[in-house]
């Protein structure tokens, strides 16, 4: 292996990025955006190179880099990359190069705009690679504070009140996150933040029932955990296009990925312990997402509580401690994340252009809009698990670990995608097919630079959902392997 | 004859506070002279306290002692006097005719400051404390036009001199039953008292006598003084107050904790209790106040409650922490400030309205008022974040596990409020539609320098917590 720092690298692209948005005058917003385009692409070409020199069958981490940062309290500089992590990685760069691309033509405070979107991503790329529990919280919040200022300022529908709701309640669950790091920082008595012994640490029973909910809870919270999920819709239909994006595509990701990383195998007794209970909320996070999704007239907000629904099937997979649970979660994740940020993006457009996201008043978009309509109908049919896009692998593998373990919230799964398929199909046909209900201006259709990075998107649905294998094969091992802490 | 050289500081000090007032003597142009005296001082007390960073010695029957810490102290405190000398600037908002005497009375209380770092012995760290307070009280009523001030400084010295009477009470006690006044020989002298209620004595003593020093962090019960003295107090004072005197109490009250770990849990309980008690109320009502320095102040409430966090734990580590945390609290407050004192650069007080529209107005402004507010919130990248995680880290060591998810819950309430006034500079539209404020060359090296510096500190805090790790090595 090569001691090439590529995880390092990685996160200096947005950090290098973010500095030369701020050196540049906000008189020369072209360069800002040809800026943040460019960093974006330095990120997905050093994820390229990652996903090509990573041997999924080897055990561990890899790509580690290793030193240390703050030896008094133990806190290092330790990254890695393993199954779980790579295809979140991914994910990351493909929404940060769509998004900025989603957003080129912002007029309003561009600087601004580019310099709060590349911090949160730098935000998320430090959460996913690293292994230590200190730059997983600090990282943690970097990406949800800009979210705070990109909502409010950029955002539409009660963009204040959708901001200061979102943030105070990710705070909320940092609150709880927090002490529950520190507990476990106490607990190990170890001396070190480092996640890799941390695991290896060994907690008493007590501890671990008393201080996993803290840490599911927390990071549920981001997760969009039912019933503290009402930030989400809220936050994404107030949100930017882009931010929408990041926010429902990655960042809600981080949530779940705290709890794969960090509660469950730090805290295996008390995952164990809590697995039905968790199964059972994140189950309703499913029913409960899907039913409200079937009767709402916003488009966004339709969006909105489809994610806190899809986002249930990664906690429910996560909660199954099974293996096809665990790697579906995983993938869904993946899968989810690239759906939604086409979903956002194409709302975005048509919301751009007729300036209503309401279902009553549209209709018959897929005659004035084809192109533009065709982004969103496929993202509904991959959020409804239809064949061919990635989502139904990632669904099925959660369903089949759902069966083995709880058969009975399995049969409940069952029921609330067909719902789901429900509320897909009547805002395909309310709003696309028919006849409009409200004259609207003549606008043209998607054009080809715009509708570059939803094709973009959309490859990679079809890609993965034609060859589930390309990123099973690098799950897989790793998923595995996590299962086995529990057994 | 060398060892006199550790001295330095205290030597810089004084020639400083001459050279000001020689400066106030000049005819024409008084205020310019003094403040030039005043820069030159404070660079020369910072320089001198760095260069004997390090040494240790002993003076005056071991009643006075110059060590890491000390040094370390005096180098933050004089840090603290530079930026609050140069946020008074040309002394707007001051009373016209004594613009200059400002910046003398900024020095003494530096001068107090710096003793009281040193001070290993109850009387001189009495003295000491007074001549801080004492050059603070008549430092207050200067404000120029300002009903309030008058108040404040009232309200500042009857809660400051009842303070005073409380901290004499506490030390004669102390004095009759270990008959020293030597912080080191009473650590050794109550251990032994067999009497229990002699000792329970001596403790209440102990504690009386820390009444003084937490009335300086404005820990509750001891905090009514502090949102009328920020807000009463011109924007270079308050910024003094809130920086230079809030580091030399945390670090002279770490100095102090180590006795009380020695006897009882009582006190340290009381200690934990005023922690928990002092951020919950500081962030709450923090959360209506209008006029910024106001909000400031009771922000300053909690985050002492957060510093009292990393106290109690009574390690190394926690006390480590606590210094760490103040030499950032200095910096990040001292940028809060600097926005505060140029948004009312008329010396009037801003409102959350006057903040309205600031990044049109100044983005440079606008961005070091968000570092600083994320910063005081504990948002990372800033170093408010690693600073905070320092202290909960050692006091969940010990196991103050419930004092750290309440602190943890606080932190989130005081985002709200520092939202709230992020919101305004940066989303709100200025109905007034003031022009662009105008920022000296100064002013924008200033706001850089501490923006930098908060963040800096926040991603590479490992060689300034080296120094406060050795310093707080060195306590009794």
């Amino acid at each position: 292996m090569s001691d090439v720092p590529w995880l390092t690298i990685l996160i200096l692209c947005p950090v290098i990025g973010l500095v030369a948005i701020l050196l540049t005058p906000a008189t020369r917003p072209d360069w800002i955006r040809r800026i943040s385009a460019a960093s974006g692409l330095a990120t997905a070409a050093v994820v390229a190179v990652l996903w090509s020199r990573f041997d999924p069958q080897r055990a561990g981490y890899q790509f580690v880099e290793h030193r240390a940062w703050i030896p008094a309290f133990g806190i290092d500089w330790h990254n890695g990359v393993d199954g779980l992590n790579l295809p979140l990685l991914a994910l990351t760069a493909i929404v940060f190069v769509t998004g900025v691309l989603v957003m080129w033509e912002l007029k309003e405070r561009v600087k601004e705009y580019f310099a709060f979107m590349v911090l949160l991503v730098v935000g998320v790329f430090g959460v996913f690679m690293t292994l230590d529990l200190f730059f997983f919280v600090f990282f943690y919040e970097v990406a949800v504070l800009p979210m705070y200022l990109l909502i409010a300022i950029w955002g539409s529908t009660r963009k204040e009140y959708g901001a200061m709701k979102l943030t105070l309640y990710l705070l909320v669950g940092t609150a709880l996150v927090v002490p529950a790091a520190l507990a476990v920082y106490w607990g190990a008595g170890l001396g070190t933040f480092d996640i890799t012994r941390l695991v290896a640490a060994h907690y008493g029973r007590t501890f671990q029932l008393i201080v996993y909910p803290f840490l599911f809870v927390g990071f549920g919270i981001l997760a969009g955990l039912w019933p503290l999920h009402s930030w989400s819709p809220t936050g994404h239909v107030a949100a930017p296009t882009a931010v929408s994006m990041l926010h429902a595509g990655v960042l809600m990701k981080l949530g779940a990925y705290g709890i794969l990383r960090v509660a469950m195998p730090v805290l295996p007794v008390g995952a164990h312990y809590w697995a039905a209970t968790t199964a059972t909320l994140a189950t309703v996070n499913i029913v409960y997402g899907a039913f409200v999704a079937l009767a709402q007239t916003d488009l966004k907000f339709v969006i909105g509580f489809s994610s806190v629904s899809h986002m249930g099937i990664v906690l429910l997979g996560l909660s199954t401690l099974s293996q096809a649970g665990v790697n579906g979660a995983v993938f869904q994740m993946f899968s989810h994340g690239v759906m939604t940020a086409l979903f956002f993006a194409a709302v975005g457009y048509i919301y751009d252009r007729l300036h209503t996201r309401d279902i009553g008043k549209l209709g018959g978009l897929s005659h004035s809009l084809p192109v533009a309509s065709a982004f969103f109908i496929i993202a509904a049919l991959t959020g409804a698990g239809v064949p061919g896009f990635s989502s139904f692998w990632a669904e099925v593998m959660v369903f089949l670990g759902t069966l083995e373990t709880y058969p009975v919230l399995a049969a409940i799964v069952v029921v609330a995608l067909t719902i789901t398929l429900a509320y897909s199909i009547r805002v395909i046909v309310l709003a696309f097919f028919g006849q409009p209900r409200e004259a609207h201006p003549a606008v043209p259709d998607i054009p080809p630079f715009l509708a570059l990075p939803r094709a973009i998107l959309v490859g990679f649905l079809l890609l993965f959902g034609f060859m589930p294998h390309l990123i099973l094969d690098v799950i897989r091992p790793a998923g595995d392997a996590f299962v086995r802490i529990f057994s | 004859m060398s060892r006199w050289v550790a001295l330095l500081p205290e030597a810089a000090v004084a020639v400083s506070a001459l050279l000001v007032f020689a400066a106030l003597m000049v005819d024409r142009d008084r205020t310019r002279w003094a403040r030039r005296a005043a820069f030159l001082g404070g660079l020369l007390v910072l320089a001198a306290s760095l260069a004997t960073l390090g040494r240790t010695e002993e003076f005056f029957w071991a009643t006075y002692r110059v060590d890491t810490f000390s040094q370390l102290v005096k180098a933050a405190v004089a840090a603290g006097f530079l930026l609050g000398a140069f946020i008074v600037g040309g002394g707007e908002g001051q009373r016209e005719d004594v613009r200059g005497e400002v910046f003398f009375f900024l020095l003494t209380s530096t001068a107090g400051l710096i003793s009281l770092a040193s001070s290993v012995e109850l009387v001189s760290l009495y003295l000491s404390l007074e001549i801080a307070s004492f050059s603070l009280f008549v430092l207050v009523p200067m404000r120029d036009r300002f009903e309030l001030g008058r108040e404040a400084a009232l309200k500042f010295i009857v809660v400051g001199l009842a303070a005073s009477a409380v901290t004499l009470f506490g030390l004669s006690i102390l004095v009759g039953l270990t008959g020293t006044t030597r912080i080191d020989q009473i650590a050794l002298v109550i251990p032994q008292m067999a009497d229990l209620p002699t000792r329970a004595a001596a403790v209440f003593g102990l504690a009386l006598f820390l009444a003084g020093l937490l009335f300086k962090l404005a820990v509750f019960p001891f905090h009514f003084w502090a949102p009328d003295v920020y807000q009463g107090a011109s924007h270079g004072v308050a910024a003094f107050v809130a920086t230079a005197s809030k580091m030399a109490a945390v670090a002279i009250l770490a100095r102090l904790l180590t006795l009380a770990a020695l006897w009882g849990t009582q006190l340290v309980t009381a200690l934990a209790l005023m922690a928990a008690v002092s951020m919950t109320l500081g962030n709450l009502v923090a959360i209506v106040q209008k006029d910024v320095k106001r909000m400031l102040a009771y922000s300053a409430v909690a985050q002492a409650g957060y510093i009292v966090t990393g106290l109690v734990a009574f390690t190394r580590e926690g006390m480590a922490a606590a210094i760490f945390y103040g030499i950032l609290y200095l910096l990040m407050n001292a940028a809060a400030f600097l926005v505060v004192a140029r948004v009312g650069a008329d010396g009037s007080n801003p409102s959350l309205d006057d903040l309205r529209g600031l990044h049109r107005r100044s983005p440079l402004l606008a961005a070091t008022l968000l570092l600083a507010l994320f910063a005081l919130a504990g948002v990372p990248p800033t170093a408010g974040f690693v600073g905070k995680w320092f202290l909960f880290a050692a006091a969940m060591a010990q196991g103050w596990w419930l004092l750290v998810l309440l602190a943890a819950l606080n932190t989130t309430v005081s985002v709200y409020y520092y939202l709230v006034a992020v919101k305004h500079a940066y989303l709100l539209p200025d109905e007034r539609n003031r022009g662009p404020l105008v920022l000296t060359l100064g002013d924008r090296a200033m706001c850089y320098a501490l923006s930098a510096a908060v963040i800096v500190l926040g991603v590479f805090p490992t060689p300034v917590y080296h120094w406060a790790a050795r310093a707080a090595r060195l306590l009794p």
